[in-house]
């Protein structure tokens, strides 16, 4: 059969009808711009099989649990809180929601790296292999040793509350050095407020799930209390209503109106630095009232009380009643007498009432008195009693690290005990900033390797400056860290550092919470680069400095190292492991849950984590009268004494600013937020979307002032100015804000970095750069409170 | 008449030529196009909802905390039962051995994966019935292959925007563009 033309185009036409009549064309054209959205170019998440895998985040020393999301077992892409975890019961801050862009950040580290151009600039780092940094390090760390100069290596670590600083410590106590610091924290004050008053150097802690009435000191725990997650949920959980159940009575007393002041029943306004002083004047009243607990009459140095030299000295209760009587603290604090009452009835008369404090929301040491006035105010309500809410927080049964036999020589000391700073609590201090002191003026003896392990000092520290000065009298500077942040660019060598989700660690203990806790971060990937732990890196230093560093050096890794630790835990067949459903700051027993270290660390790779019920402060404390103290009994040992009894006791001792009021006559002083990280972590592009426009615009930063502040300057809603202080000055726009008292100038702490990349690097400014860093004469912590400054106008 | 029985056959012959045409297209149209289209895969182990009767949806497929929704479970579900084997049969014995014991996530396919530019959230959609958008899986005793567009990329069963805004029309619910698509 012959087809003809008139047939092809009937058979055309049936073609183009049946095909129109079918799903074919317009599926296709669908489906073809569908198709557009793939285009390779297009930023999109890799596309496969997603699930999850659970783990550990400890960015801010926590231990929350978390999810992360990956595509094919490979890409990383989402965290999320984790449910399992008792602590944040699937809550997650900022910080760690970001741990996948930490992880594929532009600004990480792929490789060893030396300087070799002049310290600081960037362009002179060239890549040297593993074998050959950690050769050069270990031959230089032999001959120190071998010269009997051990003491001129120091470390300053980032990572305070892993097993890691305990490495560091033991290497350090091997190698013949004592100059090991951390980054300063709020405890560092706390543990020697304890450490005078019980004797022991175990920081507050406290049992809010049973309490009625909370009046909070300026610890701002919606905000930046560590840890985030789990303090903003047990802040949820008090303030929520349940039938039956009294709403818990939360007072903030701060002075600036912060996220926890907010949220708390009553905001009492104080002036700034001034809490401690109402704190006081709250157990005048008390005193006065015959409130107090009846047992704290026996406490030494309640009553008149006879020093070491037989000199009778003024007792606590004498000094409340003459010095903190509601008409003084009022002219201090600026809180009406009338309100004092009220607070001091209320604490007192409420049965379980606990006076918690924080510093403002800055996590650095308060002044010692401030902290010895709080527990003090505990004291008196009966609140470290065996069934109160306080206690102090005791260490996991760890594995004891082996003997250094020949360790640290009785004449061996601290570069900044060289330089003639003496302390009465130095001992057990974490003292950096007279050690940056004292290697800064040259004083001492000088340190010739100086390790900083994920801390980057040259941006979390304060007084820049001063920090910037100290490093340049290093002779070597060894940087472990996963980012090219500050510190890393002032590096000599960089050993690159693996990142959270990319490494083995651990957690020892929770700030402020009770139960001694024991939680694992394991990794959930392979190292995306050519990177190692500091762990590993210090471990196999230390095999390679002498034989007897090595012989107490007995790990494999840092993984066998955190295994050797935890079987502590398992043997001591103490405490359990704890899942969602476990209250932890209850005080119920726990009972082991576990058999064997297999199973232990297998359970808490998952993101569970162990815990024990607290233990009574009455079997804490180890005073020489065997009972809390009132009295500063340190002073008594010490060759420095203070002159008047009231030193001798917690008071309200004001420590003055640097600098004249007629040409500083504002006050600057930092805050925090939970969407801003301000330590070895920068903020992630995550959190820098996250800050208003009144914090940040542009490369532009912020400060903020009462209205009659501004009117007083004739400035208006985001005027430029010229913020002074007697370190630097900063150009910044102003922010007009009533929650911020009159005369004070607040700055959030955070932005201001000179590192990173485009998104973080020139936003805003540093506080640390203008702040004037107060050493504490008793404890030698570094107290960050406010400094005089000025604004002018631009 | 000759002639007009040539012009009759020859106009038979085109309507042949148009129904060849017509059908054949037809039958490409809605039967070889739709396999040559997708490409068939099966889940990495045969899963039997029916044997699961025992236990509520919400025991696999929950909401977190957080306000999320766990979609597909993993091997952290499945351990609460299957540490060990409870049956014989190779599902079971593929579920244990590969990979809860070797800690393994299951990589089970997606049949309703959306598209990056949609934010679906199954937090709001809590009150409507599962089958609203989703097959009735109450009886099923092995899991039905996977189709994958080999165009998009996407799963045959991924909803189109057009039954989203149908639903939301009749419940009321916004069509603004921003409601799915920031």
């Amino acid at each position: 059969m012959k087809v003809g033309r008139r047939a092809f185009i009937g058979f055309v036409a049936g073609a183009v009808g049946g095909t129109l009549l079918s799903p074919l064309p317009w599926k296709l054209t669908d489906d073809i711009a569908i198709w557009t959205q793939n285009w390779s170019w297009r930023p999109s998440p890799k596309r496969g099989h997603r699930a999850g895998k659970q783990t550990l985040c400890n960015l801010c020393g926590g231990a929350c649990g978390i999810e992360v999301d990956f595509i094919n077992e490979k890409r990383a892409i989402y965290v999320r809180g984790s449910s399992v975890n008792p602590l944040n019961k699937g809550g997650l801050c900022s910080l760690g929601a970001s741990a996948v862009q930490f992880l594929y950040a532009p600004y990480r580290i792929s490789q060893p790296l030396k300087q070799t151009k002049k310290r600081g600039d960037i362009s002179g780092f060239k890549p040297i292999s593993w074998q050959e940094a950690l050769s050069e390090i270990s031959k230089r760390l032999s001959q120190l040793k071998q010269e009997g100069n051990g003491k001129s290596v120091a470390c300053i670590s980032g990572q305070r509350n892993s097993s890691i600083f305990a490495l560091w410590e033991h290497f350090f106590k091997a190698y013949g050095s004592k100059n090991i610091f951390a980054l300063p924290e709020e405890t560092d004050g706390w543990k020697l407020a304890s450490m005078s008053t019980f004797g022991v150097p175990e920081p507050c802690s406290f049992d809010l799930s049973r309490v009625d009435c909370v009046l909070n000191f300026g610890a701002e725990w919606a905000d930046n209390w560590r840890n985030s997650a789990p303090m903003a949920r047990i802040l949820a959980s008090l303030m929520k209503e349940k039938p039956g159940k009294p709403v818990v009575e939360v007072v903030h007393i701060s002075s600036r109106l912060s996220m926890s002041a907010t949220k708390a029943k009553e905001w009492i306004p104080v002036k700034p630095g001034t809490e401690a002083a109402l704190a006081l004047g709250i157990a005048s009243i008390m005193v006065k009232e015959n409130k107090v607990s009846p047992d704290v009459v026996s406490f030494k140095g309640f009553k008149k009380w006879e020093d070491a030299s037989g000199k009778t000295r003024t007792g606590f209760k004498e000094l409340l009643l003459k010095e903190y009587s509601p008409d003084k603290v009022s002219k201090i604090t600026g809180v009406e007498q009338r309100k004092i009452l009220e607070l001091a009835r209320l604490f007192a008369n409420t049965p379980r009432a606990v006076a918690i404090w924080g510093s403002g929301g800055k996590d650095c040491p308060n002044n010692f008195y401030s902290d010895l006035a709080f527990v003090a105010l505990n004291l008196i309500k009966g609140n470290f009693s065996d069934n109160g809410p306080c206690f102090l927080q005791s260490d996991p049964p760890l594995t004891p690290l082996p003997e250094v036999k020949e360790g640290w020589s009785d004449d061996l000391r601290r570069l900044d005990e060289e330089a003639g700073w003496f302390f009465p609590f130095g001992l057990y201090s974490n003292a950096i900033y007279p050690f940056l002191d004292a290697l800064s003026s040259g004083k001492g003896y000088p340190i010739k390797v100086l390790f900083i392990q994920e801390a980057n000092p040259l941006y979390v520290l304060s007084e820049t400056q001063l920090v910037r000065d100290a490093l340049e009298k290093v002779e070597t500077i060894i940087v472990m860290s996963s980012f090219m942040d500050e510190s890393a660019i002032f590096a000599d060598i960089i050993l690159p550092s693996t990142t959270m989700l990319e490494r083995w660690d651990d957690v020892c203990n929770i700030s402020k919470v009770p139960n001694p806790i024991y939680a694992i971060s394991a990794p959930v990937m392979e190292p995306i680069f050519d990177v190692k732990h500091p762990g590993d890196i210090l471990i196999q230093i230390a095999k390679k400095v002498d034989e007897q560093v090595k012989g107490v050096f007995p790990w494999k890794n840092y993984v066998d190292f955190l295994k050797y630790r935890a079987k502590g835990i398992v043997e001591s067949k103490r405490g359990a492991i704890a899942d969602e459903n476990v209250e932890l700051c209850s005080q119920a027993p726990a009972k082991p849950n576990y058999s064997n270290l297999k199973e232990f660390l297998k359970k808490l790779s998952k993101g569970y984590v162990w815990y024990d019920s607290p233990e009574p402060t009455s079997s804490r404390i180890k005073t020489m009268s065997g009972k809390p103290e009132f009295a500063i009994s340190a002073f008594e040992r010490s060759p420095k004494k203070p002159e008047k009894d009231e030193f001798f006791l917690p008071a309200y001792i004001e420590i003055k600013p640097a600098g004249s009021e007629k040409e500083y006559p504002l006050m600057l002083s930092a805050y925090s937020c939970s969407y801003l990280a301000s330590s070895y972590v920068p903020n992630s592009y995550l959190m820098m979307k996250d800050l208003w426009d009144f914090q940040l615009k542009g490369n532009k930063g912020f400060v903020e002032i009462n209205p009659v502040t501004a009117r007083k300057l004739g400035l208006k809603e985001s005027s430029s100015v010229v913020l002074k202080t007697m370190k630097a000055q900063a150009k910044v726009l102003v922010h007009i804000t009533p929650s911020v008292p009159e005369g004070i100038i607040y700055v959030p702490k955070g932005l201001g970095h000179k590192a990173y990349d485009e998104y973080i690097k020139d936003k805003g400014i540093n506080i640390g750069d203008l702040i004037e860093v107060q050493v504490d004469p008793v404890t030698g912590l570094g107290i960050e409170g406010p400094v005089r400054a000025q604004l002018i106008r631009s | 008449m000759a002639q007009g029985q040539t012009k009759g056959s020859g106009n038979l012959i085109v309507l042949c030529a148009f129904l060849v045409g017509f059908i054949g297209a037809l039958i490409v149209g809605w039967i070889v196009f739709p396999k040559v289209l997708y490409s068939k895969k099966f889940q990495p182990i045969d899963f039997s909802h029916e044997s699961h009767q025992d236990s509520d949806c919400e025991s696999c497929h929950y909401f977190r905390d957080d306000g999320t929704f766990s979609g597909v479970p993993n091997i952290d579900n499945c351990i609460e039962c299957h540490e060990e084997m409870q049956g014989d049969t190779e599902a079971e014995r593929v579920l244990v051995e590969e990979y809860i014991q070797k800690d393994k996530p299951i990589p089970w396919l997606i049949y309703a994966w959306q598209p990056d530019n949609v934010y679906f959230s199954h937090a709001p959609h809590q009150k409507l019935d599962c089958v609203r958008c989703h097959r009735d899986v109450s009886k099923e005793k092995s899991t039905p292959p996977v189709y994958i567009n080999r165009i998009t990329g996407y799963s045959k069963n991924t909803m189109k925007m057009v039954e989203c805004e149908k639903c939301h029309a009749e419940q009321g619910a916004s069509n603004a563009c921003q409601v799915c698509h920031k």
